[in-house]
């Protein structure tokens, strides 16, 4: 995507095509700069009407209001969020990498089937699995004080696992794994055969390092989906201490915070991560949307 | 003489490295292999197919906590005979809420994805032309993408407040008036041309489940299409990039100026992309939940439910999310509904596939 393989500007003038293009750029910002500016403000002034750009004095007070105010701080949901996205991008990754390695290099009887069953999986959509995994979860055997017929307690409900279980095995992840590994040489896998690699050691010695891109990218859109989910864990949560950042933050809206600043200084530090990440690892990103087009 | 294939006769060592091979070969086939997608088929097993089944069997049943009473298809009857044509106090007959949310569903869907894939393409196009600093343009558009969340919708709920909302405050200093956003379920349309002094006796006459979304809505939309965009943006981009050169040379060549060899190169070679970003758009804004959870929650007067006001915003996703959690014994009917909304999905898709597909074919 550099310069020299795309057309010369002709016909548009330089200056339009840069003021559209910026002009463009600063209203899709402007909810990020808005959300810091008020985050520096005082209530006098975040209620003020009509709003100054700039706050009249910058006071960081906002933040540690807005990380003290919950019962567990602000700390304890980030935390959580932290656990369940990378414990659950961690496992499902290596879970993806097993099945897609042997969707993409062994044979075993009934392969092809199964694949397509993976590739089924993806046309359910997350409403029609919501209640039936609530209610698989809630009532999971010999689980949270249930006897082994899912009675009596209340499952993975409420807990870690309940929130990063059911999102284990995702189709898309499996299937991109699987396309980043069948681009892997066939010779490659043939003189490891002869030299008597065992499978696992041919994964782990050849596949994995020469496929690291292709994990990298499934790594990072499992992470940001992991920590933008709203909908599953609010639902499978009730401790207020177990709540992710996002499920808290519903809770800043209605329960903890009626000053607007403090609640900017919250949506600051609960973005934050994110954009850490998505600005240090931004290339994989974008080019691993590009490439394959889907996303999670 | 040896033969050519591997025999009996074929001489030691050459033996002995078939025989390597073969014992290799049969260690990568047979169920061996199985066990590496055993965790993911299990899963997919428990999470991913088994609610498909699951979920029928809960829509049979008055279902709270858990069954209470085999109904049959008594939630159905529901769905499709009160959830369609009811009557109101008066005794007339009106639109049910299941009408009620798929109208809402449609406007959302057909609000955010034309407009979304317009503004994406005309971007990227622009992107395109070999500009300076694409790359960091191209950051800034993406971001919301990935930051779409809780935090970053509460700050649109903020921007658009009715009283102090930065909205209003710009609007008015340009002179246009302002809104209360989230708080009207009024349809935008009827403001609008209302606005434009369309008499009101003219917008009465217009039937009400078609009257469009409501301005609450519109805000809704407004936030989708500003997170959504980033992601077609960089589709359309790369789809761009990867036209080959001399398609493009050609087009110069001709005299095509940008908006020409737009027209007949760029657009038309995009169709694929287009038909994707299409239905995974589609698919996207079906299942929107975050964005109308959070700006149309504690906006009403009193009541805190999502979906307000007067289920202006409430979508199926959000309608099947009431049923469910916080709405006693209505957890057969959710049921119900999604399995409903799952239908509607796949025959929604299926024939974006087919009408897409055999339009570019004929281009």
């Amino acid at each position: 995507m550099t310069a020299g393989t795309t057309p010369r500007r002709t016909g548009l003038s330089a200056a339009a095509l840069y003021a559209v293009l910026i002009g463009g750029a600063l209203v899709v910002a402007f909810p990020f700069l808005w959300m810091v500016l008020t985050s520096f403000k005082s209530v006098q002034e975040s209620n003020a009407y009509p709003p100054s750009l700039l706050p009249e004095v910058w006071r960081g007070q906002n933040y540690t209001d807005a990380w003290f105010t919950p019962p567990s701080t602000l700390g304890r949901y980030l935390l959580n969020s932290a656990v369940i996205a990378i414990a659950g991008t961690g496992i499902q990754v290596v879970i993806a990498t097993l099945a897609a390695y042997a969707f993409a290099r062994l044979r075993f009887p009934g392969r092809n089937a199964l694949f397509l069953l993976v590739l089924a999986t993806t046309m359910v959509p997350d409403e029609v699995r919501l209640i039936p995994n609530f209610m698989t979860i809630r009532g999971f055997p010999l689980a949270g004080g249930n006897d082994l017929t899912g009675s009596g307690g209340s499952g993975f409900y409420d807990t870690y696992a309940g929130i990063i279980l059911p999102g284990l095995a995702g189709a898309f992840t499996i299937f991109l794994l699987r396309q980043a590994f069948r681009q892997v040489p066939g010779d490659l896998w043939e003189a490891a055969q002869l030299d008597g690699a065992s499978s696992l050691r041919f994964l782990l010695g050849v596949m994995i390092p020469l496929a690291l891109p292709a994990l990298l990218t499934v790594t990072i859109f499992g992470l940001v989906a992991r920590w933008n989910a709203l909908l599953w864990p609010l639902l499978i949560t009730r401790s207020e201490s177990l709540r992710p950042v996002q499920v808290a933050m519903t809770f800043y809206q209605t329960e903890f915070v009626t000053d607007h600043g403090q609640m900017m200084a919250a949506s600051v530090m609960v973005t934050l991560p994110i954009v850490v990440l998505y600005v240090l690892v931004q290339r994989q990103f974008i080019e691993g949307v590009a490439g394959t087009g889907i996303k999670g | 003489m040896a033969s050519a294939t591997a025999s009996p006769n074929a001489s030691p060592p050459l033996r002995g490295r078939v025989d390597r091979w073969r014992r290799a070969a049969r260690r990568t086939s047979g169920w061996g292999g199985l066990l590496y997608v055993v965790p993911a088929l299990a899963i997919l097993l428990l999470f991913e197919i088994w609610p498909l089944l699951f979920g029928i069997w809960i829509s049979l049943w008055r279902w709270d906590i858990g069954p209470i009473r085999f109904i049959g298809l008594e939630n159905y009857t529901r769905l499709f005979g009160e959830g369609f044509v009811t009557s109101d106090f008066r005794g007339d007959r009106v639109a049910g809420d299941v009408a009620n949310s798929l109208a809402v569903t449609f406007y959302y869907v057909l609000g955010t994805v034309p407009v979304t894939l317009f503004l994406a393409f005309g971007i990227a196009y622009l992107l395109f032309q070999g500009i300076a600093g694409q790359g960091a343009l191209r950051t800034i558009y993406f971001l919301p993408y990935v930051t779409s969340s809780v935090a970053v919708a509460l700050v649109f709920a903020w921007m658009f407040n009715s009283q102090v909302g930065v909205v209003n405050a710009i609007l008015e200093r340009m002179g246009l008036p302002t809104s209360t956003w989230l708080r009207d379920p009024r349809p935008a349309a009827e403001q609008l041309l209302g606005g434009l002094g369309v008499s009101q006796s003219a917008l009465d006459a217009w039937p009400d489940l078609a009257a469009g979304p409501s301005v609450a809505l519109v805000v809704v939309i407004i936030f989708s299409i500003w997170t959504a965009l980033g992601y077609s943006v960089v589709v359309y981009l790369a789809g761009m990039t990867a036209i080959p050169r001399d398609l493009r040379d050609a087009a110069r060549v001709d005299g095509a100026g940008p908006w020409q060899a737009m027209r007949s190169v760029v657009w038309p070679l995009l169709a694929p992309t287009t038909i994707f970003l299409v239905i995974f758009n589609t698919i996207t804004a079906f299942q929107a939940f975050t964005p109308i959870y959070t700006l149309t929650r504690n906006v009403g007067m009193g009541r805190a439910e999502a979906g307000g006001p007067l289920d202006s915003t409430l979508t199926i996703t959000v309608f099947i999310f009431r049923n469910f959690y916080e709405k006693a014994n209505s957890v057969g009917f959710a049921a119900a509904l999604s399995l409903f909304l799952f239908l509607l999905m796949l025959g929604l898709t299926l024939a974006q596939f087919r009408l897409l597909g055999r339009s570019t074919d004929e281009s």
